[in-house]
């Protein structure tokens, strides 16, 4: 028996070696790669200046999002620069005093005092709100569960470079007898079945509303659908919708727009990877900013 | 010492007025005092003759009376014999034609070479073994050689136009293999670019699964890359693999993957030759931008019944052919099935158990090919051939896990099936000894449907289904109508001419929904036929019109030139794209070296948008379009080469390709193709470029045999839209490549094979770090931050596949073959792809992790033939 032994090996090696992992951990010299700083602003025409600060998440590293508390940061906004303070209770950097202006430049540095991280700065230009000059809005559907809602914008000044997120948001009322109790949960138009077609408009994976590149609109009306997403009982109804234009700046959209088409794919894993980009100099994330105008239309 | 007269240059005067020649010939011999030998059979009888000779040479003598006769005189030893000159009248140039064919089953031998003995005159048959050489009259020696057959020696007396068959005989063993055409030792150097696959020794080397596969043969040609283990299908040059027109016996064939490219849908049993034409293009070859894969199959065993039957680890195959009408007509018809399918069942439904889940895969692909080959008259042969394959996967998986009050059900259902058909009527007529035609109507299908359907049920409290659920159809559909003609007015030139026209009809659809779509009620599963139903594919048509003239010069012994024009139009809806795309090539030999150049303008009105990631695999083939031109490229190769001799050859090339129009894929998830949506003009058009340079180096006769080559390869893409616009790798591209292929005789019984190969890493897309983003929930999350397309190179590629074989004769069979060996030898784990997974060891992090497929594999396959 014992001269069979070596003949043995030969193929137990093999269904060993056959049958072994073949999921390895890929370096490549990513590993290698530090983190960098993160941050997150929307700039809001007429309101204050709100910022998050955070790490990106090197390979190997922890994936609990940080939130450095110890960056300084400063924010230019032509007249003069001031240091934004952290504010634990938001777990964001806040400026009370400074309040957001349409058409005029901001930019901001931000440093860690106790890390090697690369600073980092950005600007923003705000832009001026271009708010839709007409729409209607109808129902196409007296299905309860599947409300249809078809909007219907026509925008002036469409030649220029503007970016719109467009948010049709509707309160749900309760009729009582003979009033109309106005209900307080702000309801967001869902646009989950909207095509993706990437550049005219576009449905946000991660966000209420749609965003589109107003110059690809070149000045024609727009119309696309939209789902209320909300059962209604009898005695409820919708009487009214809320749109709020937000009229942005490229890095706004750019940023939603790519971002959106990321998640997207991280959901279905069926298609290529998106270079998200960022206006963030040495670091990654958004500052970017928009004006914001809301008009009230009733539901026809 | 006194120098002898020759009889014939004894000077005489003489005159002769309407004598016989026989007693002109006794004259002259009692005159000139020699001996003049001939046979009153052979001489003319009545006629007579009157000469008058002023102190002139008998053999001058015997000329002028012999002039008008189909006599002449022949020195033998010291006296002159009058015999019959069987060339006299026989026109200075004649054709010799026929067909070049394997000896034992009649079978044509495409693209075989003829040459006369001195290698002074030469051609190579055409795609059905015809040839047709124009030579001197008188007594030729004639020598014709083919890639896996003896070599044959014929000796003609060429004194009219003549038909012959020349039979070349298999070799049995390993005397003299060759690896590729330029093992041939005359120099038979093609124009073109053009690597000849050593079909006849595919089943010497190591096959995954124990299927010998031509494709891989291919992979092992300097300039073709692939991704790890044949993923990724074939890359010429730096082009991508929708670039290659991939035949089957002369018939686009759209896939020819099985198993996602593991195994090729060329049948190995009934392959009879195969070529990649790699460099600039003759202009007989058109519809694709970078390359020609051109696999015949057999026509049929015309002597005798005749068959094979193969099993191997993968598969069954079983080949039958033979005679319909001996030496005239034939039949084949070849099966092939994977076997594997209860080990696929089993194994999975026992991993899914080992990880608390239910559920089992199911796979299998066949291939059916026949062909029936019918000689109508001396002139015209009919061939009819008809191919189907297909691919059909199902896998269902269900699990349920508890976390506290928490609960999931999961359930995970994928399913494709997809395949070709090819079906082919076509007329080869020889009009003339030197006039070529063949006459084709052709129809090529390929139906493929995939489904995926994900859904997870969250109960706790209440209960939140989550699912997605994506339909990807294709539906290509080719009617062709095909005429090319060969006219060869002699050995030295060649010219092809022909017409081409076809109707292309594609289906493409994809659809995806998620829960949001609400296309159905709380737990009701999404079925297929639910997404069947909103999916309305767009209907794509495109007619194709395309036409050639080529010709092939041998300007004198050392220049041989191929000049023509490809000329090709397509109408899509509203437009009609034109192109004139010129071709030219040209090779110098000298001794045993040779150089050469060419040029081509490729287009392809064929795009194909594939993905690369995981998932569903999706091959969006399209026409052009309102919105889509059609691809082009200009293709510039130089090589120099020597046939070093005893069997060793070594030449370089290097080539340089530009690509404008060429389609990529848009970043993110793919878009709905539906009816209604406007996908078209999401797909990204851009540019390319590709450079490289190759080495070969072989010897490819005696015991041992082997090939080995090097290649370095840059191809890089530019998208507007991609990328940020700036220029990135190809995604298939290597920057170095080595391969090395091996074949030693053991004995008269058993060989033994080694191939190696070695590749740079190949580009991919990869994250390098990841960035928070915050949901319409207000929930902060993680996604990967990737920065530059394909902008990481995966490990470098190796492998070595090492087989023995053993073959011999039956009593009851003709032959035998036993293979046994290694694929990936030494288990090197070459990464397919890389993905983000939570750390295995910290699960607080997330690491990348490379996924290889193909371990080491042992391989085994039996055949014999009967």
């Amino acid at each position: 028996m014992r001269k069979f032994y070596p003949l043995l090996i030969f193929p137990l090696a093999i269904f060993v070696l056959s049958i072994s992992s073949c999921v390895d951990e890929y370096n490549g010299g990513i590993n290698d790669v530090e983190s960098n700083l993160f941050i997150f602003a929307e700039l809001e025409a007429g309101e204050q200046l709100e910022l998050r600060v955070l790490k990106t998440s090197a390979f190997g590293e922890s994936t609990n999002i940080q939130f450095p508390e110890d960056a300084v940061v400063i924010l230019d906004f032509g007249a003069g620069s001031a240091r934004i303070l952290y504010d634990a209770s938001k777990d964001m950097y806040c400026e009370e005093l400074i309040t957001i202006e349409e058409n005029k430049d901001y930019s901001i540095d931000v440093t860690l005092e106790r890390s090697s991280l690369d600073d980092i700065t950005a600007s923003t230009t705000v832009p001026v709100s271009k708010g839709f000059e007409t729409a209607a809005i109808f129902k196409s559907s007296n299905d309860l569960d599947q409300l249809e809602l078809n909007f219907s914008i026509a925008f002036d000044d469409m030649q220029l470079e503007d970016y719109y997120h467009v948010l049709p948001y509707f309160y749900i009322s309760k009729i009582v007898g003979t009033d109309t109790i106005v209900g307080i949960e702000k309801n967001y138009v869902k646009f989950g079945s909207l095509p993706r077609d990437l550049d005219n408009i576009n449905s946000l994976a991660h966000r209420d509303g749609v965003i589109f590149n107003g110059s690809s609109i070149d000045g024609n009306e727009i119309a696309f659908k939209g789902l209320a997403g909300v059962t209604l009982e009898s005695d409820e109804v919708i009487e009214n919708i809320t749109i709020e234009t937000r009229t942005t700046d490229m890095s706004y959209f750019h940023y939603h727009k790519q971002l959106s088409k990321q998640i997207l794919l991280d959901q279905t894993n069926l298609g290529e990877p998106v270079l998200v980009g960022s206006n963030v100099v040495n670091g990654y994330g958004l500052f970017g900013s928009f004006s914001k105008d809301v008009k009230i239309m009733i539901l026809q | 010492m006194q120098s002898q007269t020759r009889p014939d240059e004894i000077k005489v005067t003489y005159k002769a007025v309407d004598e016989k020649l026989d007693d002109i010939l006794i004259a002259l011999s009692d005159i000139g005092d020699i001996n003049i030998a001939f046979s009153s059979e052979l001489i003319p009888v009545t006629e007579t003759f009157t000469i008058y000779a002023l102190n002139k040479s008998i053999g001058g003598i015997l000329n002028d009376i012999l002039n008008d006769t189909s006599l002449t005189y022949k020195l033998v030893g010291n006296q002159l014999v009058i015999i019959k000159d069987e060339y006299k009248f026989a026109p200075e140039f004649l054709t010799i034609s026929g067909k070049i064919v394997d000896r034992e089953s009649g079978e044509p031998l495409p693209y075989a070479s003829i040459y006369l003995y001195d290698r002074s005159l030469g051609t190579e048959a055409n795609e059905y073994g015809f040839f047709s050489l124009k030579l001197p009259n008188g007594l030729k020696r004639i020598y014709a050689t083919y890639l896996g057959y003896d070599k044959s020696i014929k000796e003609i007396r060429l004194v009219k136009d003549t038909v012959i068959t020349v039979g070349l005989k298999p070799q049995a063993s390993l005397n003299e293999v060759l690896i590729v055409d330029r093992a041939l030792d005359i120099p038979s150097e093609k124009i073109s670019s053009t690597d000849r696959l050593p079909v006849d020794r595919i089943r010497s080397i190591a096959a995954l699964g124990g299927e010998p596969d031509v494709l891989r043969l291919a992979h092992l040609s300097s300039g073709v890359t692939t991704g790890a283990d044949g993923f990724g299908g074939l890359n010429v040059r730096g082009g991508s693999s929708d670039q290659n027109l991939m035949l089957l016996d002369g018939v686009p064939v759209y896939n020819t993957g099985h198993a996602f490219g593991l195994f090729s849908v060329y049948n190995p049993n009934i392959i009879k030759s195969a070529e990649i034409l790699k460099g600039s293009m003759p202009a007989r070859f058109g519809g694709r931008l970078s390359s020609i894969m051109d696999v015949r199959t057999k026509d049929g065993n015309l002597q005798k019944a005749a068959g094979n039957i193969s099993v191997g680890v993968v598969a069954l195959n079983a080949t039958l052919e033979g005679p319909i009408s001996k030496d005239a007509s034939s039949y084949i018809v070849s099966f092939r099935r994977t076997i594997v399918d209860p080990f696929i069942k089993n194994i999975t439904e026992y991993i899914n158990d080992i990880n608390a889940r239910t559920g089992q895969a199911s796979y299998y692909y066949y291939d059916f090919n026949g062909k029936i080959n019918l000689k109508l008259n001396d002139k015209h042969r009919l061939i009819m051939s008809y191919y189907r394959g297909a691919d059909v996967f199902g896998n269902n998986v269900t699990s349920t896990s508890s976390q506290g009050a928490l609960t999931n059900e999961e359930l995970k259902s994928d399913e494709w099936d997809g395949g070709n058909n090819v079906a082919l009527l076509r007329l080869n007529s020889k009009l003339s000894q030197n006039l070529f035609a063949k006459t084709s109507v052709y129809f090529s299908n390929y139906d493929y449907n995939s489904f995926t359907y994900n859904r997870i049920i969250e109960t706790d409290v209440n209960e939140n289904i989550f699912y997605s659920a994506g339909l990807y159809e294709s539906k290509i559909q080719d009617f062709g109508v095909k005429l090319d003609i060969d006219y060869i007015p002699n050995a030295n030139h060649i010219v092809r001419t022909g017409i081409h026209a076809v109707r292309h009809d594609f289906s493409p659809g994809l659809i995806t929904f998620n829960e949001g779509d609400q296309i159905v009620e709380g737990r009701d599963p999404v079925t297929k036929r639910i997404v069947e139903a909103l999916l309305k594919e767009p209907q794509l048509t495109g007619n194709e019109l395309s036409a050639y003239v080529e010709d092939e010069i041998n300007i004198n012994e050392h220049f041989k030139v191929n000049v023509g024009v490809h000329a090709n139009a397509i109408q899509t809806n509203s437009n009609v794209y034109t192109s004139i795309q010129p071709r030219a090539g040209l090779l110098y030999t000298w001794k045993k070296l040779f150089a050469k150049m060419g040029y081509s303008r490729t287009n392809q009105y064929l795009h194909l948008i594939s993905n690369t990631g995981l998932g569903i695999p999706i091959d969006v083939w399209i026409p052009s379009s309102d919105q889509l031109k059609p691809e082009q490229a200009n293709i510039y190769n130089a090589g120099l080469g020597v046939n070093i001799g005893n069997g060793y050859s070594l030449d370089v090339e290097g080539y340089f390709k530009q690509f404008e129009n060429i389609v990529g894929i848009q970043e993110g998830a793919f878009l709905d193709i539906n009816e209604g949506t406007d996908w078209q003009s999401a797909i990204p058009v851009g540019s390319g470029e590709a450079y490289g340079f190759e080495a070969n180096i072989s010897k490819t006769v005696g015991q041992s045999v082997w090939q080995a080559n090097y290649t370095y390869s840059k191809s890089m893409r530019t998208f507007e839209e991609l990328n940020g616009g700036r220029p990135f790798e190809f995604r298939f591209n290597r920057d170095h490549q080595f391969k090395f292929a091996f074949i030693r005789k053991i004995n008269s019984n058993a060989e033994f094979s080694l191939n190696w190969l070695f590749g740079s890493g190949n580009p991919i897309t990869a994250p390098i770090q990841l960035q928070p983003y915050i949901d319409n929930k207000g929930i902060q999350r993680l996604l990967p931050i990737y920065t530059e397309k394909n902008n990481q190179l995966l490990p470098e590629y190796h492998r070595l596949d090492i087989a023995f074989s053993f073959y011999g004769d039956f009593s009851w069979a003709d032959k035998w073959r036993f293979t046994l060996g290694l694929y990936n030898a030494y288990n090197r784990k070459n990464p397919a792809y890389i993905d983000i997974q939570k750390d295995r060891d910290r699960p607080e992090t997330f690491s990348l992790y490379q996924y290889s497929i193909l371990p080491v594999l042992p391989t085994a396959s039996f055949s014999i033939s009967f």
